[in-house]
């Protein structure tokens, strides 16, 4: 940071001074806030989890048969994760999601929805051409592999557990989970091998 | 959460990967603030979010003419909740921008305020 704050700055720690001293909030509820914010919501989440399905194979078991016990466990902040599934891409099918009504999406395990996500034109044409628009977006699905949809609802979130990628045998849970994208976790990517 | 995330959206907070992004420590700061004032039950988010868009709403009509110049997202923030809080008799302007200016005549080597 250069010596000279930016009016922004400024006006901001004013603004944090003047609520303090009127007692209207303590800086410990600013500092809460962002704790939670960056450490208990978004897609690093989602990456731990499949991570730790890569690393350990009964996980991942409990995982593709009750996330939302697992993520209840992991205490992730809960809002739309009322019920979450996950769905296990192999060499023979690849999962994407999708929400053709509005835009649910599984805040809590990956964070904030891309904007394409709203789009009228992914939620209408995934479902008819997936494999065309994944395509679009950069991920060639081999005509061997089915593609399969999955709707979210109110009711239920998706997620999907991408392939673990070769050459990353020798890799602790950390180190898988930073390879781990939102994007991978949507179904429109895949993990990237080393 | 989802409300809280789903409104931030509309109004198009810059993101990557999933997150907020803050490209100055002011930003993250102000919204834990804005947050932090919503959990306290100060305002509704819906309230926040009305005079967030109305930030952007002034903004762009004031931007009309080509070319277009891209807002920046956190100045918005940060004028839609000086604004919101001046009209809830939470914070006065004059006493603003007088923390402000006592801020910015501070020695140099200060105290940081945290």
């Amino acid at each position: 940071m250069s010596d000279q704050p930016t009016p922004q700055s400024l006006r901001t720690e004013a603004i944090e001074i003047l609520l303090t001293e009127k007692k209207f909030l303590k800086p410990e509820d600013v500092d809460a806030v962002l704790t939670t914010f960056s450490e208990q919501v978004g897609p690093m989440n989602g990456a731990k989890l499949v991570a730790r399905a890569w690393a350990d194979p009964e996980f991942k078991q409990r995982l593709l048969s009750n996330a939302t016990e697992v993520v209840e466990e992991y205490g992730f902040e809960g809002g739309q994760v009322d019920r979450l599934v996950v769905k296990e891409c192999t060499d023979r099918v690849h999962h994407v999601v999708v929400c053709t009504l509005c835009s649910c999406y599984p805040w809590a395990v990956l964070g904030l929805p891309p904007s394409w996500y709203k789009d009228p034109g992914y939620r209408s044409r995934v479902v008819r051409e997936p494999r065309k628009v994944l395509s679009e977006m950069g991920l060639n699905v081999p005509d061997r592999v089915d593609i399969k949809v999955w709707d979210s609802s109110a009711e239920i979130r998706y997620m999907v557990l991408p392939r673990r990628p070769p050459g990353t045998e020798h890799l602790d849970e950390k180190t898988l989970a930073e390879m781990v994208t939102r994007d991978t976790m949507i179904g429109v990517a895949n993990v990237p091998a080393l | 959460m989802s409300d809280k995330v789903s409104q931030l959206i509309d109004v198009n907070p810059p993101m990557a990967n999933g997150e907020i992004v803050f490209a100055e420590p002011w930003q993250s700061r102000l919204f834990g603030i804005v947050e932090a004032l919503i959990e306290r039950g100060y305002f509704t988010r819906d309230t926040f979010r009305g005079y967030l868009i109305a930030e952007i709403d002034r903004w762009e009509s004031e931007h009309s003419q080509l070319p277009r110049v891209a807002y920046s997202y956190f100045d918005l923030f940060q004028l839609a909740i000086v604004r919101l809080l001046e009209e809830q008799n939470i914070l006065n302007t004059q006493n603003l921008e007088a923390q402000v200016l006592e801020l910015k005549h501070r020695p140099h080597g200060h105290d940081h305020h945290h």
